[in-house]
């Protein structure tokens, strides 16, 4: 999946955590991104750059480092890395603001020929969730391989 | 944080991380505990979407 150029991109053993450097004129920042248990199966996936000064994460920052859809690729490539070790988990994605979650659309968007054999994507808008489409924008997204297995539901 | 040079325009291993033991855990930092309280809120209220969910009772 996803044969386009990325940045070589780390985990440690536990899977949940990922990091990788983004080239550019800007420098190199680095990016890092986090699987979170939030309910059976089910993880967020948070993502942002450090200032490795601080410490400080944040994703409401725009890079400007010229390597957009090198970064996208990379973190396309970071989910498909962790699905691979629980394909059973569905990730939730969703941006700090109205933008980020925008960008992360037009991620999916970009890649949707790779993505779209692989996994089958929800997208919620207008207070439901609803089979994503092309074109058409998002608040937040739930993602998971196919043929995954279904979240059990007691409700 | 990484054990060899990060490169651009890799296609070699496509999807395939490598494992570090410089990576840490970000379970505490604020900004990723912040994301998780947000993102079980937003599930709260939006629900799960039909398709992924198997009734058990």
């Amino acid at each position: 999946m996803l044969n386009l150029p990325s940045y070589d991109f780390y985990t440690n053993r536990s899977r949940f955590d990922y990091e990788f450097q983004s080239l550019g004129p800007k420098g190199i920042i680095k990016k890092v991104a986090r699987f979170d248990n939030i309910g059976t199966n089910i993880y967020n996936f948070g993502f942002g750059d450090v200032d490795e000064i601080t410490g400080d994460i944040s994703d409401n920052i725009t890079s400007n480092n010229g390597d957009r859809d090198v970064v996208l690729a990379t973190v396309a490539k970071i989910i498909y890395d962790f699905t691979g070790h629980f394909p059973e988990a569905a990730i939730f994605i969703q941006g700090t603001d109205a933008a980020r979650t925008r960008l992360y659309q037009q991620g999916i968007n970009k890649f949707w020929e790779q993505i779209e054999p692989v996994f089958e994507i929800q997208g919620h808008r207008e207070g439901k969730w609803h089979p994503f489409e092309r074109g058409k924008n998002y608040e937040a997204f739930l993602g998971r391989r196919k043929g995954g297995f279904l979240i059990n539901s007691n409700e | 944080m990484a054990d060899k040079k990060t490169k651009k325009g890799n296609t070699a291993k496509a999807g395939v991380a490598i494992v570090s033991a410089k990576v840490g855990s970000y379970e505490k930092h604020p900004f990723f505990v912040k994301k998780k309280q947000q993102a079980k809120a937003f599930l709260q209220k939006a629900g799960l979407p039909p398709i992924l969910v198997k009734k058990t009772s």
